[in-house]
């Protein structure tokens, strides 16, 4: 197979974005991917999007998107892996150019999460579970990491500071990047006076919903080092799945997709998780980043809150974790996030984060989760 | 019949359905197990995971079991606003397999710890002249 690299990110403005339709969301970052690649886009031999599609009214988006992209008459669909796909989108990307059926592609993340009327939101809201035997009782998606948080908490000493620590660390990131949603920092009281949402997490425990897009132009070896002398490769890529039902998991613990995407990431990379500089893991809630250092092999089983707590995730400590915000303070257009979360690894690796650059970062990583574990996506990219 | 299992209701067919929901209107608790190998599984399936048989019996559990973790919602989704707070309980059942089910009103959540001992109860209740069964959990006494 041949070594596929990233010659072109595109990142836009998160958040609650109601002056603009899901593909002028689409365009801005094609744009942008376009311009930093500078390439034609007549290269461009197909698209990938991710994007969950029952948040849309526009039914079937890629072909939308395509056509408003003026990529027509090449290929689009989409890869829907709930929160993950964007990661769905760049993995099968991935796989088109490594085989050699595609030299130059689009990956692009989407999603409009404000459409809906909140109460289509919260019925969407009130299916994220096992329709058959959880959401009849009025499972949510906080709920089933409230589930995990209290085993961690019980079985780990995890505690509310280290909760915490998780959320202030993310809006401290977050009040740095010019892309996020939320630019405030936050203090501890700040998160503990929240309100509960599903004991024992609060407010200021979970990312909020967004709209927002993110796009890459990945090429195969030979072309892209013809286009690029900055190109970021993907040399490492893991996935795997577990469970959709917690009555169906041993552990809760750990999102087992994770430990197996992992795996398989760091063999292909041939890297050991001590190398990696700079990582964005998925924090849909402060517990989700904890189980994620732990899943990762960045710190010791079950120290993944004390880790964190002592600031060995910020720059300048053993790894520099959710340093553009996360999804707790970037905002969460699910959609978008595994690619957004590509964009920020690559212009990490390239040296263009200002002052949240994590120096002399070599070596990244993404992990990114959809819905409770049931998909989860580890990707490693290298510079030269 | 399976649409008048739960408090609010997605799957309305299921191959399971009939027996599971019969045996809860009847306060039974049934598991399936697998006629070819054995593999036991509650909430019950249609299709044995292990060996692919898709021969079943019907085999009545205790209910007993431990609490694996529990939190209470206090942001509803559409159609249990009016429940808000309610507690949801994952129960590791002493005959193998696991429910996620509403804390029963003798069960106090603020008392619960890891691993106390419960039991799922059938249950039955008129919601809009709808019959409804479900399962919930109390405290094993
Ligand atoms: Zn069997």
């Amino acid at each position: 197979m041949r070594r596929v690299g990233v010659i072109g990110v595109g990142h836009g403005r998160f958040g609650l974005r109601d002056d603009a339709s899901l593909q002028e969301l689409a365009f801005e970052v094609y744009r942008e991917a376009v311009a930093d690649a500078a390439i034609d886009p007549q290269e461009i031999g197909a698209t990938w999007i991710g994007s969950v599609p029952e948040y849309h009214k526009q039914r079937s988006v890629a072909g939308v998107i395509q056509e408003y992209l003026g990529l027509d008459p090449r290929p689009t669909w989409l890869t829907e892996a709930a929160c993950a796909s964007g990661s769905a989108a760049l993995h099968t990307a991935w796989t088109a150019v490594a085989s050699g059926m595609q030299d130059v592609v689009l990956v692009m993340g989407c999603q409009k999460m404000t459409e809906l009327e909140t109460a289509a939101i919260l019925g969407l809201m009130g299916r994220v579970g096992d329709v058959q035997w959880e959401s009849v009782f009025g499972s949510t998606f906080p709920g089933y990491y409230a589930l995990f948080a209290r085993q961690h908490m019980d079985r780990h000493g995890t505690t509310r500071d280290h909760l915490s620590a998780v959320a202030m660390k993310n809006h401290d990131y977050g009040a740095l990047n010019p892309k996020a949603m939320f630019r405030k920092t936050i203090d501890r009281q700040k998160v503990e006076n929240s309100k509960l949402v599903a004991d024992p997490l609060r407010v200021f425990d979970c990312c909020a919903n967004a709209d927002g897009a993110a796009c890459l132009i990945l090429a195969a070896e030979g072309r892209a080092r013809e286009i690029s002398d900055r190109v970021v490769w993907l040399d490492g890529l893991g996935v795997a799945t577990a469970p959709m039902s917690v009555l169906r998991r041993e552990d809760l613990c750990t999102l087992p997709s994770a430990v197996e995407a992992a795996r398989q990431a760091y063999a292909m990379a041939g890297i050991e998780p001590s190398q990696v500089r700079v990582a964005d893991v998925h924090d849909c809630f402060t517990i989700a980043e904890i189980l994620a250092v732990e899943d990762l092999g960045f710190c010791d089983r079950g120290q993944g809150g004390p880790f964190i707590a002592a600031g060995e995730t910020r720059i300048g400590g053993r790894i520099a974790v959710n340093v553009d915000g996360g999804l707790k303070a970037k905002g969460h257009p699910i959609g978008a996030t595994g690619v957004s979360m590509a964009v920020e690894i690559v212009r990490q690796l390239r040296g263009e984060c200002e002052d949240r650059q994590v120096s002399g970062a070599d070596v990244g990583l993404t992990h990114n989760v959809g819905g409770i574990g049931q998909y989860c996506f580890v990707n490693v990219f290298r510079r030269e | 019949m399976f649409e008048s299992f739960g408090l609010v209701s997605f799957t309305s067919h299921t191959k399971v359905g009939d027996v599971f929901v019969a045996g809860l209107v009847e306060g039974r608790l049934l598991a399936s197990r697998c006629a070819s190998c054995g593999e036991q599984s509650f909430p019950p399936r249609a299709d044995c995971v292990v060996c692919r048989s898709g021969d079943l019996e019907w085999v009545e559990i205790s209910g007993r079991g431990r609490v694996s973790s529990f939190t209470t919602i206090r942001a509803a989704p559409v159609g249990l606003e009016e429940w808000v707070p309610y507690s949801l309980v994952l129960v590791d059942l002493e005959e193998g397999g696991r429910a996620l089910a509403l804390a029963g009103a003798g069960l106090d959540v603020g008392e619960l710890s890891l691993g106390t001992s419960v039991r799922l109860n059938p249950c039955r209740s008129e919601v809009n002249d709808e019959l409804r069964v479900y399962y919930e959990v109390e405290a094993d006494s």
